[in-house]
């Protein structure tokens, strides 16, 4: 399948498949490296029990960029915890294929597998980078490939090389501390890189970004799933990853919902659905996130495109 | 551990060297800690070679003392003047020397001061000075030789008057190797003694050389004479030190141990909490917890490395100033004491070390993802 015909898809708002009960599943011809079923997790219990998130199925394939979207604290951080090995689910099955083209079940797996599992099938990439201060930029690289198992001059050079692949070669020796927001997370990305990890998962990776570095993120997580047939799974508010994804998710209260019926609140450019705070402008109903967009829309319309 | 993580980038090494003043901080901290520690175990060795610097240098092979005396400064008493007689004439003794040993109080024109007095008999070349750092022994009733560093603390000098129960004694040798531990010695001859006592009958101990100790020990003991051998009374100085000061020393020993253990452990600590994020971080990618476990150890046991070498250099410095405002004190360090104290230190950093690890095996890989929120 191409890439072009999946963006558009995408970004025309198209949703994948129905979610809900079903899988929420990537259906074409691509082998899925990640299926999920049943996904719930219940932080605390009785009273204070909080459902983060609910019965979730979800299938992602080698090669395909998939954002999940949602409100704070509709559990996209929950979810993406889970995928990586993270975070040990209430219930459900997670079944990842490693390179080796064996399945395994995280929520099943016992704890002492869990290191080799994440160091093998997954690359974090984290919304404050999360690198390493103490160390220069290739070390933070070949911290990731010696977990995985490589050591010595061998991850040296994976580092450096995966340096040179997101375009900072000139900055190996350098600091986190010493580097911008948009170098760092590309490191990050190196990083993730570093263990040729199967299933890149990346939290609100551009949150940190101004628009022009949040577009070369963007752009480079594309890449690294067309030219490396990795899934990226991203979890974000950021509208501007529709474009790079093939299909696009939403969260709400733990579970999928329906896409389709979502409109984007023109005033913070959020995926919202149709109900609560809206208003009619040129026989149009507009849908907002809250009472305060609405009413910044209201005192001046025409400075937003609806 | 080591040919494992061989050809990894050197995490610990690396987070010590971030942050450099942290880390001094830490090892001064735990130096501080363990050169207490030192200096207290140090001091105390110096207090056991100052009680048995006398029983050390009597130069005799066996000691005839009074029934129940155990120590000859502690509890002397007397016997009758012709035992040193009776005691030389027995078979295999070579020769006898009396003996009188006793603490004084002194009366000197700044106040009073204790002096732990010796009356040798200077003919018999038993029970005298063995280091002298100006002068000469005495050697007739009117003469004192008198510790060097108790004579400098008074302004004394060869030549002075020193009173001694009411005689003004001349000074005529400073002694050296002779401070014991609260108290100098002060020599004098058994003849001048014996007149200032007014106890011309009578002597304290018997000083006895001999080739063959264990055969005349045996046939004095048959006489009715209480023997000792110098190494049972150096033995019985050395416990009349520990009942009197063991217990205080072996408490501060356990209080500086305890404080020590505690600067490692909040050290540690502190190090890890520190840390938390980088080492949730490197959980997150695949960190197993006895890796974690490993940095944090590693890196509270180099602490303790570098604390240690810090605690010796701290250790030279003060000794040195004690040596300078307190010479009477001295600070010996045998590979003894170092040994313990590297034996507490490592015992320190592990058990300090337990605590961090333990708080890592709890640590939340998800952390990572939360960091920042
Ligand atoms: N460790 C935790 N213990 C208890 N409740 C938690 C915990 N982590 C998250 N939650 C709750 O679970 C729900 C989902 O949280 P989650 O962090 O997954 O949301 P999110 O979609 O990532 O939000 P945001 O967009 O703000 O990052 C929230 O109600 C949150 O308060
Ligand atoms: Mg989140």
């Amino acid at each position: 399948m191409n890439t072009t015909e999946n963006t558009s898809a995408a970004t025309a708002g198209t949703p994948g498949p129905a979610a809900g009960s079903q899988a929420v599943s990537a259906g074409h011809s691509r082998v899925p490296v990640l299926t999920v079923r049943g996904l719930t997790k219940t932080y605390g219990s009785g009273d204070t029990a909080v459902d983060a998130v609910r019965s979730v199925d979800l299938d992602v394939a080698s090669g395909e960029v998939l954002l999940v979207m949602g409100p704070s604290g509709s559990g996209k951080t929950t979810l993406l915890l889970m995928l990586g090995a993270l975070l040990r689910p209430t219930a459900g099955s997670i079944a990842v294929t490693g390179r080796d083209n064996r399945d395994v079940d995280i929520a099943a797996a016992p704890e002492k597998h869990l290191p080799a599992l994440r160091s093998h099938t997954f690359g974090f990439i984290f919304q404050d980078y999360a690198l390493l201060d103490a160390l220069t930029a290739t070390e933070n690289i070949a911290v990731a490939a010696n977990l995985a198992g490589t050591t010595g001059s061998a991850a040296h050079h994976r580092a450096t090389e995966l340096l040179d692949r997101v375009g900072l070669e000139h900055r190996a020796t350098a600091r986190p501390s010493q580097m911008s927001g948009g170098e760092q997370q590309r490191v990050a990305v190196a990083r993730a890189l570093s263990n040729d990890p199967p299933v890149l998962l990346a939290d609100e990776p551009t949150a940190n970004l101004d628009a022009s570095r949040g577009r070369d993120l963007a752009r480079l997580l594309r890449r690294l799933a067309d030219e490396d047939h990795r899934s990226v799974v991203i979890v974000s508010h950021d509208d501007r990853l529709r474009e790079i994804a093939d299909r696009v998710l939403w969260l709400e209260d733990g579970q999928f919902r329906q896409i389709a019926s979502m409109t984007i609140d023109p005033v913070c450019r959020m995926s919202v659905e149709r109900t609560g705070a809206h208003l009619e402008w040129h026989e149009q109903t507009i849908w907002f996130c809250s009472e305060g967009c609405k009413r910044e829309f209201a005192e001046n319309p025409d400075s937003f495109q609806p | 551990m080591k040919g494992r993580s061989e050809g990894s980038v050197p995490i610990t090494r690396r987070f010590l060297i971030n942050r450099p003043v942290r880390t001094a901080a830490g090892a001064g901290g735990i130096g501080l800690a363990l050169m207490l520690m030192l200096l207290l175990a140090g001091l105390w060795v110096g207090v056991q070679d100052r009680v048995t610097t006398y029983d050390d240098h009597l130069g005799a092979d066996l000691v005839v003392v009074p029934a129940g005396t155990r120590s000859l400064f502690a509890d002397p008493g007397v016997l009758p003047a012709p035992a040193v007689d009776t005691i030389a004439q027995t078979p295999g003794v070579t020769a006898a020397a009396p003996l009188r040993t006793m603490y004084q109080i002194l009366e000197l024109p700044h106040g009073k001061a204790a002096i732990a007095a010796v009356a040798f008999d200077p003919t018999s070349g038993l029970g005298g000075p063995w280091a002298l750092s100006a002068g000469r022994a005495p050697h007739s009733a009117d003469e004192v030789a008198v510790d060097t560093l108790w004579a400098d603390q008074h302004t004394l000098a060869v030549g002075d008057r020193l009173p001694i129960l009411g005689h003004p004694m001349r000074v005529v040798g400073l002694t050296d190797d002779t401070a014991l531990f609260m108290t100098p010695l002060v020599f004098t001859t058994t003849t001048g003694m014996d007149q200032m006592l007014r106890a011309t009958g009578t002597t304290g101990a018997v000083l006895v050389t001999t080739s063959d100790p264990g055969d005349v020990a045996e046939r004095l003991r048959g006489a009715g004479y209480t023997v000792r051998t110098p190494a049972e009374l150096h033995q019985a100085s050395l416990d009349l030190a520990t009942d009197i000061y063991g217990s205080p020393v072996r408490l501060m020993v356990g209080v500086a141990f305890a404080a020590g253990t505690l600067v490692v452990a909040l050290v540690a600590y502190t190090r890890v909490t520190e840390q938390q994020r980088d080492l949730g971080v490197l959980k997150a990618l695949g960190a197993t917890p006895a890796r974690l476990r490993r940095i944090a150890v590693a890196e509270t046991v180099a602490l303790t490395v570098l604390g240690t070498l810090a605690a010796v250099v701290l250790l030279l410095l003060t000794r040195e100033l004690l040596a300078w405002w307190r010479p009477a004190f001295p600070v010996l360090l045998t590979a003894g004491t170092i040994a313990q104290t590297a034996a507490a230190a490592a015992a320190m950093a592990l058990l300090a070390a337990w605590l961090p690890a333990h708080r890592l095996s709890r640590l939340d890989a998800a952390s990572a993802f939360r960091s920042g929120r």
